[in-house]
């Protein structure tokens, strides 16, 4: 059973950023990374599902309850925003303690559950701190916990780090992670940087114009993306034309054994480790270096032939010389993942770039 | 600060504390020649009617602030988080009373309100007191809610508050500063008013002002200045009210 499930869930906006059709399930204790391109409707959809928005069409449902007609407080969904919202006038504790005391829970019973809650945030002893005496990484935190305290069934996560600075967001992740191996809580965790969903989400759902394109592990939709805009939004890849026939596929870069389409016109994904550079020799074909730079221990290369560019990944020692303007031989080792060309073409890379 | 600020508020008051006891107080006299409690014994009997006249005041007063609050909070905060067509528009009519002289407004409105049997009444009052003031409370809510983050009230409907609740204790303390300001100033705009009490009121409802004007206008200036240090007492009371509330939200009031 599911957790948290959503069918058909539709809401339409006059300026986009709305949603279409979304079906979506989240087993208890996973961590389901919603990425895709600001204004893709990712945020709409977790406001659905938190009851902030009403839907034109379908159906939430928490723990096997159908929610869709229920205000949001009685969801057993949590949100949490870009900005920590901490309400000023409460302490630390008073903010953690928010829900509880809407419920009506006891003062002993209160003060452990924010006592946890703290400890699990790493941020014990600040109870009777208020929000303007702590860092901006420190309220997030304090957001987290007022989360936790309340129980929620389902966790939404909404950008939740992305107005911090890169360490203190590896830091976050850390504990998110942790967080959900300890208390296995389902959790929904919207970004626009497919690096974040990969190294948060046990699953990830791509989602672009308001519709989910793709939902898997993110080695499932780097090796085998479901359309172009999903190969794309993965990146590392070159898109590159071609026509498969009887398992090979034919290009501008050369044939290499095709994996996917088994006919047609494709559109190749051709990933940096599947480019292979050798010293040229007189006679073969011949490709150019135009830029190369290092990368965490490894080389990567952009290299260009018969006009189209493609990125390599190099050793960083290769055994010949590398260097802009440099002819180099080029291998494609196989089989690379071929898309049938859409009919619709997906929008330009231009419109998929997170801002 | 504290003791600027004391000073500040009380050297104004010298004179008047003084008035209030000079018997006699002639130029070029630094200090009036004689003394007398003539005045307060005055204001203390019951003809001069000052217990009335005070609880008159702060009824009205407090009716007028009461109901500034009801209409002014909701039409604060449609200015303060919507856009509409008509929007500024309808924010110069709210803005209008101020322009337009209170006094003029009641001239027109008496027939009407002689109609609905509302002279000569406290009620009647209470509503032409609202031309002047309730214009204060909608641009000091307007500009409490424009400053709210509405995701604020969200985040506390998602961690489980009723509409009710969050509205408690979340939106009501961040607007908190706000309303004490206009609702301060609503409060002290009613106590002021003379000619609009005059008008409905028809010299039966008998304010502080209604009190005061007489004697200050008779020359009686002992009794005209024990009542004015009388008036000041009101204000102070609010001020302190005022304090004390916004203290439980870590706040001071910003007037």
């Amino acid at each position: 059973m599911s957790d948290l499930v959503v069918h058909d869930l539709t809401k339409r906006y006059g300026g986009g950023a709305g949603i279409e059709a979304i079906d979506l399930a989240a087993a208890p204790g996973e961590l389901l990374a919603l990425v895709g391109p600001s204004g893709c409707g990712k945020s709409t959809l977790l406001r659905t599902i938190a009851g902030l928005t009403a839907p034109d069409r379908g159906r939430v449902q928490v723990d096997g309850r159908d929610v869709t007609d229920l205000p949001p407080e009685r969801r057993s969904t949590v949100m949490l925003f870009q900005q920590p919202l901490l309400f000023p006038h409460l302490t630390v504790a008073g903010n953690v303690a928010f829900s509880l005391r809407l419920r009506g829970a006891d003062r002993r019973e209160a003060a452990a559950t924010v006592a946890g809650a703290l400890r699990t945030v790493q941020l014990e002893g600040l109870d009777h701190r208020y929000p303007d005496q702590l860092s901006g990484g420190q309220q997030q935190r304090v957001a987290l916990a007022r989360a936790l305290a309340a129980a929620p069934q389902v966790l939404l996560l909404d950008e939740p780090f992305s107005a911090l600075d890169a360490p203190l967001r590896a830091e976050m992740r850390e504990l998110l992670r942790r967080l959900q191996r300890q208390r296995s809580l389902t959790m929904l965790f919207v970004t626009h940087d497919q690096e974040e969903a990969s190294l948060l989400g046990d699953r990830i759902a791509v989602m672009q114009a308001g519709r989910l394109r793709q939902i898997g592990a993110a080695a499932d939709l780097y090796d085998r993306p479901a359309s172009e805009v999903v190969a794309r939004f993965f990146g590392g890849a070159a898109l590159v034309p071609g026509r498969v026939i009887e398992g090979q596929c034919f290009t501008e870069v050369g044939p290499f054994p095709a994996n996917g389409a088994t006919g047609g016109d494709v559109l190749a994904v051709i990933r940096a480790d599947q480019v292979i550079l050798q010293p040229w020799r007189a006679g073969q074909p011949e490709a150019r270096i135009l830029d190369v730079h290092f990368a965490g221990g490894l080389l990567l290369a952009q290299v260009e032939c018969a006009g189209v560019v493609l990125q390599a990944r190099l050793q960083v020692h290769p055994g010949f010389a590398l260097a802009p303007g440099q002819p180099v031989a080029l291998r494609i080792q196989g089989p690379v993942w071929c898309l049938k060309e859409e009919v619709d073409r997906c929008p330009s890379p231009l419109t998929l770039s997170a801002d | 600060m504290r003791r600027l600020s004391l000073l500040w508020f009380g050297l104004p008051l010298v004179p008047l504390v003084l008035w209030s006891v000079a018997f006699g107080w002639r130029w070029p006299d630094l200090l009036p020649a004689a003394w007398s409690f003539r005045a307060w014994h005055y204001l203390g009997s019951p003809p001069a009617g000052l217990g009335p006249a005070v609880a008159e005041s702060l009824f009205i007063a407090l009716a007028v602030t009461l109901l500034a609050l009801l209409i002014g909070v909701p039409a604060g905060k449609a200015l303060g988080t919507c856009t509409f067509r008509g929007r500024r528009a309808v924010e110069f009519l709210f803005y209008l009373p101020i322009m337009v002289p209170g006094a003029s407004a009641a001239m027109g409105l008496q027939p009407w309100l002689i109609r609905l049997g509302l002279t000569d009444r406290p009620a009647g009052v209470v509503l032409v007191h609202l031309i002047p003031a309730l214009p204060y409370l909608i641009r000091a809510a307007t500009a409490g809610y424009a400053a709210l983050d509405p995701l604020v009230e969200q985040q506390a409907r998602t961690l489980g508050a009723t509409p009710a609740q969050a509205w408690r204790l979340v939106v009501l303390p961040a607007l908190a500063p706000a309303l004490a300001a206009g609702a301060g100033l609503v409060f002290i705009i009613s106590l002021s008013q003379y000619l609009l009490t005059l008008l409905i009121g028809g010299g039966k409802v008998v304010t502080l002002p209604l009190l005061l004007f007489p004697f200050i206008s008779g020359g009686d200036r002992a009794i005209g200045a024990a009542l004015s240090l009388v008036f000041t007492v009101p204000g102070l009371l609010l001020f302190w009210l005022l304090d004390a509330w916004l203290r439980r939200y870590r706040l001071e009031v910003r007037l």
